[in-house]
């Protein structure tokens, strides 16, 4: 556990000020029941999500590094981001301005104009909501504040594939004991299992649930998101735990679109993982957003005790 | 391939895959205004793709949504959709964005040999 992440600069990014937006909630009601501490960067702009880099890369760099230049100037060296694509963006914004000149060119050119500071690699650490809640409480900080105990919820944790790719980007994982592995990653697994929960062998943990094609190939993404599904199923999940609101809402929004458009229907409930721990904490569903997720894990909750 | 597949649509050789529809009506929200609103992303997408706005699917997700009434959220989605969310004194970096996304365009037409239409010289 390290002390240094009991406060630290907040980047929600576009995502959770809209369909995302349990997430942001959870997120915060989860901190603050924990005793931790975030700021949210001041007056932040888009990372570029999945989009921008195919109309020019070194723009997403820019993005990203202008929001990393915000928490520099706000006094942080951590900024914690909970969507996947914004962490994922964050740290390879970090990582091409370490080791690709032509992307330090780009940013200083454009910080330059757009009159603010140009963020230089190596000033501030980006985290995603895993490394916040995994080091600054730990397993065994979780256990003993649990309140209203997991036991019973069968989980299949879905990491989604930016997470963890491309591996260069992440350099802290992979590690040895104690890390984040790439392969099979397991931060998720172990905050869960602590707040009581019973996590299921799920093989497609880091597999892509087709968020960036989410309505331009809308049937290629349906048939990703089912396959999540059904294998959670199949795989005895009651509920499938995500950290990326461009997956959850994936998984959301296609778990519909299967049943509505294929009549091919799935039972597996989808909760962020800040829902399922807040809620172990003895935060109310209500609380944690599960009303403002598009899918209802009402029934389950009620069956599971966590209502 | 995404890279092949780009260079097919900038030669004519090939329509704009919906992907790029995509990912242009995306970035345009972003560089323009700092930000995007999901909602508006839609409905940008939709629009030019020529794609019905009502779809059943998208219609029980939303009437699901309502009926648990997530009322903060409700008004946080419905205000962005009037006022669209925006990084406060954008307009610096716009201005910077649209010269250096101009000047790759250029870049790119001459190398393809398009003239600034697209059309191949």
């Amino acid at each position: 556990m390290s002390g240094k992440y009991k406060k630290v600069a907040y980047y929600p990014g576009c995502a959770l000020e809209g369909t995302g937006h349990a997430y942001n909630r959870s997120t915060k009601e989860l901190g603050k029941a924990l005793g931790l501490e975030i700021k949210e960067l001041d007056n932040w702009n888009c990372c570029g999500a999945m989009e921008v880099k195919n109309i020019d890369p070194k723009l997403q760099t820019y993005l990203s590094a202008r929001n990393l230049s915000i928490a520099e100037d706000m006094g942080f060296d951590i900024v914690m981001a909970p969507c996947n694509g914004c962490y994922h963006n964050l740290k390879k914004a970090e990582y091409d301005l370490a080791h690709d000149q032509a992307s330090r060119d780009v940013n200083a050119r454009i910080s330059g104009k757009a009159g603010h500071k140009t963020y230089e690699a190596g000033k501030v650490e980006t985290i995603h909501a895993l490394d916040w809640i995994k080091e600054a409480i730990g397993e065994e900080g979780l256990k003993a504040r649990v309140k209203n105990s997991l036991k019973g919820l069968k989980i299949a944790n879905y990491y989604g594939c930016m997470y963890t790719r491309p591996r260069h980007i992440f350099p802290e994982k992979d590690q040895g004991p104690g890390s984040e592995s790439t392969s099979k990653p397991h931060f998720m697994d172990d905050l869960l299992a602590a707040a009581g929960a019973e996590n299921i062998d799920y093989p497609l943990k880091t597999a892509c649930c087709g968020g960036a094609h989410t309505l331009s190939d809308s049937d290629t993404s349906t048939k990703l998101v089912l396959n999540l599904l059904t294998t959670a199923e199949a795989c005895g999940a009651d509920v499938i735990a995500t950290e990326c609101p461009t997956c959850h809402t994936g998984l959301e929004m296609h778990q519909k679109r299967a049943e509505t458009k294929f009549g091919r229907k799935t039972n597996v409930k989808i909760l962020y993982f800040t829902q399922l721990l807040g809620m172990a904490l003895g935060l109310s569903p209500r609380k944690v957003g599960v009303h403002e997720n598009l899918s209802d894990s009402s029934d389950l909750l009620r069956e599971k005790g966590l209502v | 391939m995404k890279a092949t597949a780009h260079w097919l649509e900038l030669k004519g050789f090939t329509e704009k895959k919906p992907s790029m529809i995509f990912d242009e009506a995306f970035s345009e929200q972003v560089f323009d205004t700092g930000k995007i609103e999901d909602g508006k992303v839609l409905r940008d997408f939709f629009t030019r793709t020529k794609q019905p706005l009502f779809q059943d699917w998208l219609i029980a997700l939303v009437r699901g949504l309502v009926l648990r009434l997530p009322i903060g959220m409700l008004t946080k989605l419905g205000l962005a959709t009037v006022f669209h969310p925006r990084t406060r004194g954008w307009g610096k970096a716009k201005a910077a964005i649209d010269e250096y996304v101009a000047e790759r365009h250029a870049a790119d037409a001459r190398a393809l040999k398009l003239d600034v239409q697209g059309a191949e010289q």
